[in-house]
């Protein structure tokens, strides 16, 4: 017997129909994350690696440690 | 005088006494990096005391420096060698959290039928809230017809349900980067097929809308 999803918030269909392309998979994005940090922090965001930041959109967990890093790099 | 990024590599791939210095340093570096972590999720797992909360990160930070020194040979030097040790702690410590906060409580893997929809009655109101009832109604066709089971119980466990990545991984005995590519390939699935029924612009790399307020739960 399957359950029954009535109803989703605003929050749980943007994230259902979020666009996380290109592609970057978790290892990938735990391999770039201290490089990308660091230009974050010296102002050049725009320095991304190409589908890092809609990873961090898309991925919860990377988005929590990165996050983390980001103000440990700060202090 | 703090070390360079050579320092701390040569160091530590070398035994001796700078070797042993060298360690003890990063270890804790390692732990400041893993306590910070978990004294930030800590309403994770309001159960958990001080002492307890600093025991869990000093085991992660251990954890960290295992998978960090099994990994010396990686570092290219893209970043400073602090940074790149902070997010092994920081990893350990986040999944060890997550972990510890699920710890006994039941996920639900079953499959799942949508049965939202849009009534009559409901079709009044501003037009925004109009084009998100119907967003809503649309997706929920397309999660029942252009999703397999498994995508499904996927997609719902971790946006819905809001189980961590790293707690279903290990219920599933998969790992996080297999289910994240899951939920890629879920989402350019739907996308796709809210593109094809009018509810999203065509283009491939367009973003999803994010409504403003809540879709209000609708029987069918």
């Amino acid at each position: 017997m399957s359950r029954r999803l009535t109803s989703l918030t605003a929050g749980q269909v943007g994230a259902l129909t979020l666009a996380t392309e290109p592609y970057l998979s978790c290892e990938q994005c735990f391999d770039l994350v201290d490089e990308y940090v660091e230009s974050v922090v010296a102002g050049r965001p725009h320095a991304a690696p190409p589908g890092l930041e809609e990873h961090l959109a898309g991925c919860a967990a990377c988005a929590q440690e990165a996050h983390t890093l980001l103000e440990l790099v700060r202090e | 005088m703090p070390r360079s990024n050579l320092d701390w590599v040569t160091t530590l791939a070398v035994p001796g006494p700078a070797h042993e210095e060298a360690l003890r340093d990063l270890h804790a570096l390692m732990v400041r990096a893993a306590r910070h972590q978990v004294w930030r999720m800590r309403s994770l797992v309001p159960g958990i005391g001080a002492g307890a909360l600093d025991e869990l990160a000093n085991g992660a930070a251990d954890d960290a420096l295992v998978a960090l020194l099994s990994k010396l040979g990686t570092f290219e030097g893209r970043s400073r060698f602090t940074t790149w040790a902070y997010k092994f702690a920081v990893l350990e410590a986040a999944v060890q959290v997550r972990k510890q906060a699920w710890r006994g409580r039941e996920v639900s893997f079953e499959d799942v039928t949508v049965v939202f929809g849009v009534r009559g009655e409901d079709r009044v109101g501003p037009a925004e809230e109009l084009e998100a009832l119907d967003l809503a109604a649309a997706l929920g066709r397309a999660m029942s017809e252009v999703l397999t089971s498994y995508q499904r119980r996927i997609a719902v466990a971790l946006l819905v349900d809001e189980v961590p990545i790293d707690v279903l991984a290990q219920r599933l005995a998969t790992t996080r980067g297999a289910l994240y590519k899951t939920l890629h390939v879920v989402r350019a699935r739907l996308r796709a097929a809210l593109a094809d029924s009018g509810h999203l612009p065509p283009r491939a790399d367009a973003r999803g809308p994010e409504p403003a307020r809540p879709v209000e739960e609708v029987s069918s």
